[in-house]
């Protein structure tokens, strides 16, 4: 039983072996060279822990470890890398990625005949009634007619097929032979709409759509929707001259089959570098000749003005550029430098706000003449206890609607006061978000106070009453510091939290009011980190990775420091190394 | 004392600060739509909205939406085989006729209600009419004591009454009503139009003395005054045109004239050397020069400079202007004064040269000089002229409003002083106007549509004369007390209208609802099997039959129903007859139910949100927890490199949310689910990876508990031969359970409220998180849909509120060490 146990043990370790080195290579050879680095990192470290008996510890810290390097580490490295690139719209894949969609995309493709006179006629196989995916072709090129099977994909990206195959087979009698497997074609006549089924053992291909048959023009949606879009339009039919034809839709708006030819291919470029001959990859029109130029992080290509014409971005290393636009592009460092306070001003004063509200609090319930304190007290922490996005979602909806809100509805007529635009002015906005979020973190600041009270000895106020201190300046002497000691770490790490308090700004105003004359998506609610979130994720003026990455790793900054002074004064540093 | 000032204070905040939850609370219950509504609170209750969202039913737009799908075989139910889509037809159909049954018997008992309503209101109509009739009484009453002899016969009485009558015929209905005052004021009975002629003669008279006179100064006035401003802003554009060519003509001599002329004086000014030079030039000209023309000429000069000057002199300004002129006029006096010696010089010739050089342009100059001068004298006598005449205007316009505002004053006193005979006069037509429409009360006999139609023509009359009544005295407190009392039965009028039309209707949808589904149970079983066999077919009569439920309904009935049920829901507060209220309740609650059965309800995966929730943050609360609990033991237990600072540097990397790498995640992911698919974006296994990052925090807790079990229970163990890791999992373990427990539990709610990530990562509707969902409740079409919202929210918030307020104990025992929800 042990031994099985220690045999099964084994063979989880060996695959997952397998596995990490099977995904690091793969990962390697997709270009993510990072990761596969990770993984051959990971893959050493827990061979290490198994083999190494004085790692024996480590054993215990490896899953979690793997899930540090994978979630935490690569993210953050990630980051840094693509704040130094220009990905975002427009510059969506690696450069050699953009390469091959050039060479295999069907977008870059040329028609050489266009008057070529082609016919073909789809066959399927049904099940049942309804027609399935799996089909064949039957052409009839310039006179000559041919069998093609359902195209194979032969370049992939991931799930997505960049481009599939299949080849043209003469037909010269009713049977066809195709990769060791016989076609009979039932009746032939040498005529396309003659020929009414194709068998092969078992299955029987039914005729489906041919565009100049009427009585199949039924099936045109399926063709369309279904095999047409799915499989032939990112196909090529090869002859055995090698002429490639495809599935396009002609100026009447037909879909017909055109021979067509690459528009780019790649070829070698002879290049004078440190005195040395070399070759250097390039790609040219196939149909003008011209070289395609790479500039900016991108592929144009010459038209016949002469002008350069985008084709095709790629993510490309661009320097401190993303850093720089935050301070030289006026349209940019101006609403950021906005961003930038009112990010600050939201966290202090939402730090300080809601100790102003939880203070007292925390100073009434802590007298214990006060009956039914734990009531109240768990009744004031409801607040807290609801979830974020729910109060976000009650207030903004409920609360703070222009138009329906109970504030605008009921409250503020009650002191014959005009309706506040709480989503459309600048300064009310931020009042709004101030509000809920004090309403959501007094309670915190109320329970760590109740906390510091309670470690307050009482002999301290003995003494200063018989010092003939009053209520106030037992307070302001007593209480207040002695309470700021012990929540001053606690204070400094709320304030790094509303820092990054997405979830508030974004659910009730979404960063909103926007700020005029500004080329990124900002507003006046904005903090950095919705600001970024903007950045990345709103699509409407295009995703900007790079500079979101950018800014990502200023607030990490920012951030970072606060809460690492924070650890060093606080002497959390001794307490965990304990 | 003061702790019961504590407690309430204490009790008032915890009620402001936890109103919003309140209000989720007993919005979520509400049966109307809150969002719409003028009422913080409603009494008319449901739990329709929680329905709603956990068991949605199937009502009749669904069931007609679906019957036709299954028809046509479209989705989800084109992989139904024929006998399963029968069946399932069969029983939409059963299930359609039990909602028209039940909708049909609905609509008997709110009938029913209604009829009895109607019936016992209509018995009491008798009774209404007296408490109306008692009412009005009354308010007559009291405004007859108001006005009892307070009618004297002063000016300000006679004033009020020619105000009243002055445009009223004789005979007329205020004419009767002020007969007995008029009489008495003018002192002879009215018997005939020439009487009443003669009478609001005098009262004329008096009415013209008191304050007629001095309103008809005050119109006279102001016609005046606005003649006179009239007058002037007349001149004041006559003013403008002259004032331009002023401006011109002196940009001319400025800059044009001035200089020339300067220019002029140098030449002349060298003559005048020349001049002096021949006088001490001592060689004699042979024969005497012909200079009658510069004699002349300079003469000629010299009287137009003169001219000028005096032209000049009238003028305030051009200062350098008239000292040109007088150098020019001093040069020439020089130039002209020429003695005998002086011609008999030789060089006597050169200077009459020269002079004839200059003249054409002293000529030209000076000539231009002059016809501007005489043309700018001409505007400025226009000038002034035009400023005078306003200056008197303005004068006249001062005094006038002087006049003005001293009449105003005195009207004001005089208006003030008739207020109160006002009041009496508006009092008086009015209880003449109440007799009347007292007798119309009394005519009313039952409490049918006419009745209630006059009611609210009396309520209406009623509550204009409230409005234009000035004073908050104990007429108007009646009048409002009747108001108000009066008020349902304008509420019954609407409710009672509305309902017949909307029964009328409602009967009629039923009707054609009813024909159609039986036409089409007679046909549907050849249509399937015709869909069955290939061809795509669509039910016309289920066509129509969601045109009913779509836009018939909706059109027709549904409007309607909302008013009586708000209407019913308000009557049966109002209405004077205790005994109807449960009939009121009876047509609510049963038209609620109606509109329930026929409503077009949005669709959402409410169920499917928080069960993706809930399975995402078990997973990641189990995985989480089983890592943290095996990543901590040897931190407590072995000593090995990097123990000391692991946790730490653990702790500090993870001190950054996973947000600020969203970019990277959102990266990570997309790539994964290229070749991983359940791991890619807008998958749940792609956000259960994304959530895995929280780990040091719970590292650190569990680690700080492992630490309080003594590690003498693992030393025994091993002594009798268990391994390391069987001590850690057969002792350590079990022993550990509370933190684990809690671990767990933080995790669950963390991972169960994050909205963020999820935000980045889900796309699909369905496979939305319960956060998202929540929002998606929020927005867009459901915006106004508070009931929804509000039910979902609770629904979400009661769990976590609750697991939160249990779990208290560690987050607040945890907090000193470090923030647990933050």
């Amino acid at each position: 039983m042990k031994h099985l146990l220690k045999f099964f043990l084994w063979c989880i370790f060996v695959l997952m072996n397998i596995f990490f080195f099977w995904g690091a290579s793969f990962l390697i050879q997709n270009a993510y060279y990072e990761l596969g680095i990770v993984f051959f990192v990971l893959l050493f470290l827990i061979d290490f822990f198994i083999f190494n008996p004085r790692a024996y510890p480590y054993r215990y810290i490896a899953p979690a470890l793997a899930l540090l390097f994978i979630l935490v580490l690569y993210p953050i490295y990630f980051t840094v890398k693509v704040a130094f690139t220009n990905y975002g719209t427009g510059h969506y894949m690696p450069r050699q990625e953009a390469i091959e969609r050039l060479l295999y995309d069907p977008n870059y493709t040329y028609i050489i005949e266009e008057d070529l006179d082609s016919n073909y006629k789809i066959f399927v196989i049904y099940d049942g009634i309804n027609p399935t995916e799996d089909f064949i072709i039957v052409f009839n090129l310039d006179g000559k007619p041919f069998l093609a099977e359902k195209p194979t994909p032969i370049r992939r990206k991931g799930k997505e097929i960049l481009l599939s195959e299949s080849f043209l087979y003469p037909i010269n009698s009713e049977y066809v032979q195709m990769n060791n497997r016989t076609y009979h074609l039932v009746p032939w006549t040498g005529e396309l709409q003659d020929l009414k089924i194709i068998t092969i053992e078992d299955k029987a291909y039914k005729a489906f759509y041919s565009p100049k048959d009427e009585f199949l023009q039924v099936n045109s949606p399926f063709f369309k929707s279904r095999i047409a879009q799915q499989y032939l339009y990112r196909a090529d039919f090869v002859d055995q001259q090698g002429n490639r034809y495809a599935l396009r839709i002609s100026s009447a708006g037909e879909w017909h089959f055109a021979k067509i030819e690459r528009l780019y291919r790649l070829g070698y470029d002879e290049s004078f570098e440190n005195g040395k001959i070399g070759l250097k990859m390039t790609i040219y029109n196939n149909k003008t000749g011209n070289k395609v130029t790479e500039k900016d992080g991108a592929f144009y290509d010459t038209n016949e003005n002469g002008e350069s014409v985008f084709l095709l971005g790629f993510i490309d290393y661009v320097g401190s550029k993303n850093f720089l636009r935050i301070v030289k592009d006026p349209k940019v460092s101006g609403p950021f430098l906005q961003i930038f306070l009112w990010t600050f001003l939201w966290a202090l004063l939402s730090v300080v706000l809601s100790l102003a509200v939880g203070l007292p609090f925390a100073l009434i319930l802590n007298d214990k003449n006060v009956k039914g304190r734990n009531l109240y007290r768990t009744l004031l922490i409801i607040p807290w206890a609801i979830p974020v996005f729910i109060s976000a979602l009650v207030w903004r909806n409920g609360l703070l609607n222009e138009s329906y809100g109970l504030i605008n509805k009921f409250l503020l007529p009650l002191f014959g006061l005009n309706p506040i635009r709480w989503m459309n002015d600048a300064f009310w906005a931020r009042v709004g978000v101030l509000l809920v979020n004090i309403w959501l973190t007094f309670p915190y600041m109320m329970t760590i106070s109740l906390g510091a009270l309670q470690g307050i000895p009482p002999e301290l106020y003995e003494v200063a009453m018989i010092d003939g201190a009053g209520r106030f300046k037992r307070f302001t002497a007593i209480t207040f510091p002695f309470i700021m000691a012990v929540i001053a770490p606690l204070l400094v790490s709320s304030f790094a939290f509303s820092f990054n308090n997405f979830t508030i700004i974004y659910l009730i105003t979404a960063g909103g009011p926007p700020i005029p004359g500004s080329t990124t998506p900002t507003g006046y609610t904005d903090i950095l980190i919705s600001y970024v979130y903007k950045l990345a994720f709103e699509a409407g003026r295009g995703q900007d990775f790079g500079f979101a990455s950018a800014i990502s790793i200023m607030i990490f900054f920012l951030v970072g420091g606060i809460s690492f002074l924070n650890f060093k004064f606080s002497g959390a540093f001794e307490e965990v190394g304990r | 004392m003061r702790k019961i000032i504590v407690h309430v204070i204490l009790i008032f905040l915890i009620i402001v600060i936890l109103f919003p939850t309140v209000w989720v609370v007993t919005t979520s219950f509400r049966r109307d739509e809150a969002a719409f509504s003028s009422e913080l609170f409603s009494s008319r209750l449901t739990l329709q909205n929680y329905i709603d969202l956990v068991a949605p039913q199937r009502n009749v737009p669904v069931l007609v939406q679906d019957m036709q799908n299954i028809i046509s075989r479209a989705k989800p139910f084109n992989q139904l085989t024929s006998e399963e889509a029968q069946k399932k037809l069969e029983d939409s159909l059963r299930k359609l006729e039990q909602y028209l049954e039940q909708v049909a018997s609905k609509h008997k008992m709110t009938k029913d209600a209604y009829l009895i309503i109607d019936d016992s209101l209509k018995k009491k109509g008798e009774k209404t009419r007296e408490s109306v009739l008692r009412n009005l009484q009354q308010l007559r009453a009291t405004v007859l004591d108001q006005i009892e002899g307070k009618f004297g016969s002063t000016d300000q009485h006679k004033a009020v009454l020619y105000e009243y009558l002055q445009k009223e015929s004789f005979d007329s209905a205020i004419f009767r009503a002020f007969k007995q005052d008029l009489e008495k004021n003018v002192g002879f009975s009215i018997g005939s139009t020439q009487d009443y002629q003669r009478a609001i003669e005098i009262l004329k008279d008096s009415y013209d003395l008191y304050i007629g006179n001095q309103l008809q100064r005050l119109n006279e006035l102001s016609a005046r005054m606005n003649q006179l401003n009239n007058l002037s802003s007349e001149l004041k554009k006559q003013l403008s045109p002259v004032q331009d060519q002023v401006l011109k003509a002196n940009l001319i001599l400025e800059n044009d004239m001035l200089p020339e002329l300067n220019a002029l004086v140098d030449a002349l000014e060298k003559l005048r050397n020349l001049k002096v030079a021949i006088k001490e030039s001592s060689a004699k000209s042979t024969m005497p020069l012909d200079d009658s023309f510069f004699s002349k000429s300079v003469h000629v000069a010299l009287d137009q400079t003169l001219r000028i000057e005096q032209r000049l002199e009238t003028l305030v300004d051009y200062t350098d202007l008239k000292k040109s002129v007088k150098d020019i006029m001093s040069i020439l006096e020089e130039l002209a004064d020429i003695d005998s010696s002086e011609r008999s010089k030789m060089s006597y010739s050169d200077f009459i040269k020269g002079y004839k050089e200059i003249q054409p342009r002293l000529e030209r100059i000076l000539n231009e000089v002059e016809s501007t001068m005489i043309s700018l004298e001409d505007k400025a006598f226009v000038l002034n002229d035009i400023s005078e005449k306003l200056k008197a205007i303005a004068d006249d316009i001062d005094s006038l409003e002087k006049e003005k505002s001293l009449i105003q004053d005195k009207v004001k006193v005089i208006e003030s002083q008739l207020q109160e005979p006002r009041r009496i006069a508006q009092l008086r037509v009015f209880a003449s106007d109440l007799e009347a429409r007292i007798s119309t009360v009394n005519a009313i006999s039952s409490f049918a549509r006419t009745d209630l139609l006059r009611y609210s023509t009396l309520l209406t009359w009623l509550r204009n004369f409230a409005n234009s009544y000035a004073r908050k005295d104990e007429v108007y407190a009646k009048l409002r007390k009747i108001i108000d009392e009066m008020r349902w039965i304008e509420e019954y009028r609407t409710f009672s209208t509305k309902f017949e039309n909307a029964s009328k209707n409602l009967d009629d949808v039923l009707k054609q609802t009813n024909d159609l589904l039986n036409d089409f149970e007679k046909t549907w079983r050849d249509l399937l099997s015709v869909s069955y066999s290939g061809v795509f077919v669509t039910s016309d009569h289920l066509s129509k039959l969601d045109d009913i439920v779509r836009s018939d309904f909706v059109n027709r009935v549904r409007s309607d129903l909302a008013v009586v049920m708000r209407k019913a829901g308000i009557l049966m507060n109002l209405v004077p007859f205790s005994e109807l209220r449960d009939d009121f309740k009876t047509i609510d609650r049963e038209f609620y139910r109606i509109d329930q059965i026929w409503k077009q309800k949005t669709k959402h995966y409410f169920l499917r949100w928080v069960l993706n929730s809930v399975i995402i943050s078990l997973v990641v609360a189990l995985i989480t927890t089983a890592v943290c609990a095996t990543a901590a033991y040897p931190f407590s237990r072995m000593r090995f490199a990097g123990r000391k600072y692991g946790i730490m540097s653990f702790l500090l990397i993870q001190m950054f949310p996973g947000v600020i790498f969203m970019v990277a995640i959102y990266n990570l992911l997309n790539f994964l689910g290229r070749y991983i698919a359940f791991l890619g974006v807008d998958t749940s296994g792609g956000l259960i990876l994304a959530y895995l990052t929280n780990i040091a925090y719970n590292m650190y807790l569990i680690k700080g508990f492992y630490d309080l079990i003594p590690s003498s229970l693992e030393e025994a163990a091993i002594v009798d031969g268990a391994t390391r890791f069987q001590s850690f999992y057969k002792i350590v373990l079990p022993l550990a359970k509370p933190i684990l427990t809690v671990v767990f539990l933080l995790v669950f709610i963390g991972t169960f409220n994050e909205y963020v990530v999820a935000r980045i990562i889900l796309q699909n509707v369905q496979n939305y998180t319960y956060a998202l969902g929540l929002q998606a409740f929020a927005v867009g079409p459901y915006e106004t849909e508070w009931g929804l919202f509000t039910a979902a929210a609770l629904l979400g918030m009661l769990p976590m509120v609750i697991l939160f307020l249990s779990l208290q104990r560690y987050l607040v025992s945890g907090l000193t060490r470090g923030a647990v929800k933050e």
